[in-house]
């Protein structure tokens, strides 16, 4: 019989954790494809939506290219960042919200729980099963973009990447305190950080159109969305390859919100976790 | 003298009563937001514990019995680290299960039975039991041995490939057993082993603990709300009631301890509510009335100090109401009977 003994030098730490995220992906995984009708249908969804969205971006294009002529794109590209950019900042802010909901509502929170590895790997894994998705997703934008004929700008990559790294630390800040609400304010059925931010990007950010056709008393409430400055220097990167330590205002309110969002985020999860082990808020076993 | 496993010393344990969301309406979208808003108005504080203390020794089976809401899965959920107490102190197998809790888990071995097993109705047995094999530090190859081991032993091998819906329940529940049977470790926190389970199941499920864990010489805590099963399992039994354990002993000790007197049991035809206030109204400890067939028989079980007088009341109060008589008995007491007695708070 093996004892556990053996292995309790060999593993921990965040090896251990990785292997527990990888099985528990697996685990997932193999739930998704379980119903593999219900797979089939969410990519069809998937592709006839992307199709909708660009043929409607060709057919208002005209009418949208004299608002977006200073980025040197079309409205369908112009588009199809805006939809690329929410779906990598949505993973930052709604993936560890996710993560916990998934396992409170299937009780597998209470398996992790149990166990001396705790939650650690079961996050991990969940958020990595909402990566997954997230990149099948942007590879049918891609791939449905390239077929209609798209025009991309893909030559900009570096700093594109710049952007990326710079420009989504504020969302890793928003992520934890949506996370956060779970225990802290007991919000089981959805996150209102995120219904809220998810609200108010889609007509302030710039995502769909640029803010500039907002009336100016408005565009005070864009100023306070990291996105409005992401989906900007996202635009610009890609467009028209500029770095963003070379766009000051868009650079400094990025970190501004990043050096405000982060540390309250990571305080707030804490103290929602230290919550959920006094109040057993995590646990579905009662 | 046998080694102290499991410690727990001046343990409270209060929740937050949260405002309960019954939406009159289909809210659709909008739930959460009035679920959050409701479910973040504390009520006030229900003191699920209130100081309990006991050890239990390495090798025994202990158990705790209670009613609902007694206290009984905050109990183990606090010895098992999933919950942290408001103050005292627990320690298990010489760790200390608030200060370490990680380290305490690789002691310990929680097992529920019910949804929040956490079994995926999509994966296989052998995949479910896999999983947590790795969260018990197994290699999925290792763990793959192991689960053939453990799967022999509760006679589920056939059913190795099938999910977990495909089982009745008793083998449901001997899967979440085949679970905590994996990891190797010197503490079991059964929560209700046989709760949900039918008379067959229930008897195979305390036979594999009996025998199996008992050999191991595995230390056991169990809940249960049935008394038969303690004292069928139980080396030792805390009687818990509003949070606090108002008894505890081996069966013998418990039946010694409280002076209930002696057991007079009818059984009878025609027992209304009116026959059963003049009967409460002798000077008795306690009275339980089971009806069956439809309610036209009634056993009618009194604990009393002073039987023979109880008899010659209750048969007069009987006869003058036209209840037919069956069968009369006087005799001791089961645990049962006199555990029915503490929770009816007939006993003290």
């Amino acid at each position: 019989m093996v004892k556990l003994s053996e292995y309790e030098l060999k593993r921990g730490g965040l090896k251990f954790v990785l292997l527990i995220a990888i099985e528990t992906l697996k685990a997932e995984l193999t739930k998704q494809f379980f119903l593999m009708a219900n797979f089939i249908i969410s990519l069809v969804d998937l592709i006839i939506g992307t199709l909708a969205y660009f043929y409607l971006a060709i057919f208002i294009g005209e009418a949208m290219n004299r608002y977006i002529t200073a980025y040197g794109m079309s409205y369908a590209e112009y588009l199809l960042i805006g939809i690329l950019g929410n779906i990598i900042g949505g993973f930052f802010i709604h993936s560890l919200y996710e993560a916990i909901s998934i396992g409170y509502w299937s009780s597998e929170t209470d398996l992790y729980i149990t166990s001396p590895i705790g939650l650690k790997g079961m996050l991990l894994g969940y958020v990595l099963l909402g990566l997954f998705w997230r990149c099948i997703t942007i590879f049918v934008l891609v791939v449905s973009a390239l077929m209609i004929g798209v025009p991309l700008h893909y030559q900009n990559l570096l700093q594109v990447l710049e952007v990326l790294l710079v420009g989504l630390l504020p969302f890793i800040g928003l992520g934890l305190i949506s996370a956060s609400t779970f225990t802290l304010i007991n919000s089981k059925s959805g996150s209102p950080i995120s219904w809220l931010i998810e609200i108010l990007q889609r007509i302030f950010s710039g995502y769909y159109f640029p803010i500039q056709l907002l009336p100016p008393y408005i565009r005070l409430i864009s100023l306070g969305l990291p996105h409005t400055y992401f989906f900007e220097a996202l635009r610009l990167s890609v467009a028209k390859g500029y770095w963003i330590h070379q766009t000051p205002h868009l650079l400094y309110p990025l970190i501004i919100q990043s050096i405000i969002l982060i540390p309250t985020g990571i305080i707030l999860f804490k103290y929602s976790i230290i919550k959920a082990e006094r109040t057993g808020d995590l646990s579905r076993w009662t | 003298m046998m080694r102290e496993v499991v410690v727990v010393k001046d343990v409270y344990k209060s929740y937050p009563k949260y405002k309960r969301f019954h939406p009159g309406t289909v809210l659709g979208q909008a739930h959460w937001f009035f679920a959050t808003l409701y479910r973040s108005k504390k009520e006030g504080i229900v003191e699920a514990l209130k100081g309990v203390s006991f050890t239990v020794r390495n090798g025994e089976i202990f158990a705790i019995i209670g009613p609902n809401g007694a206290g009984k899965t905050t109990l183990i959920k606090c010895i098992g680290a999933v919950l942290l107490p408001d103050r005292g102190y627990i320690e298990v197998d010489g760790i200390d299960v608030v200060r370490e809790p990680l380290k305490a888990k690789k002691k310990i071995n929680i097992i529920g039975a019910g949804y929040w097993a956490g079994f995926d109705w999509s994966l296989t047995l052998e995949e479910n039991l896999e999983l947590y094999a790795v969260l018990y530090g197994y290699s999925p190859k290792e763990a793959r041995k192991r689960i053939r081991e453990i799967l022999d032993i509760l006679k589920l091998r056939d059913k190795a490939k099938e999910n977990p819906t495909k089982l009745s329940s008793g083998e449901k529940q001997r899967l979440s057993l085949a679970r905590g049977f994996i990891a190797d470790v010197p503490v079991y926190l059964i929560d209700e082993p046989t709760i949900g389970l039918d008379p067959v199941g229930a008897r195979e499920v305390r036979d594999y603990i009996k025998r199996e864990l008992k050999r191991r010489g595995i230390t056991i805590i169990f809940t249960t709300h049935f008394m038969h099963e303690a004292e069928q399992l139980a080396d030792r039994i805390a009687i818990l009631k509003e949070g606090k354990i108002i008894a505890l002993g081996n069966p013998e000790e418990l039946k010694t301890k409280f002076d209930v007197g002696k057991l007079v049991e009818f059984k009878a035809y025609n027992i209304y509510e009116d026959i059963i206030k003049r009967i409460k109204a002798l000077e008795i400890t306690y009275l339980d009335v089971f009806y069956r067939n439809y309610g036209a028989e009634a056993i009618i079980k009194i604990l009393t100090k002073k039987p023979e007088e109880t008899l010659d009341n209750v048969i007069d109060i009987l006869l003058n109401s036209k209840s037919t008589i069956l069968s009369v008995d006087i005799r001791d007491p089961s645990l049962e009977d006199i555990y029915r007695a503490i929770i009816g708070g007939k006993v003290e």
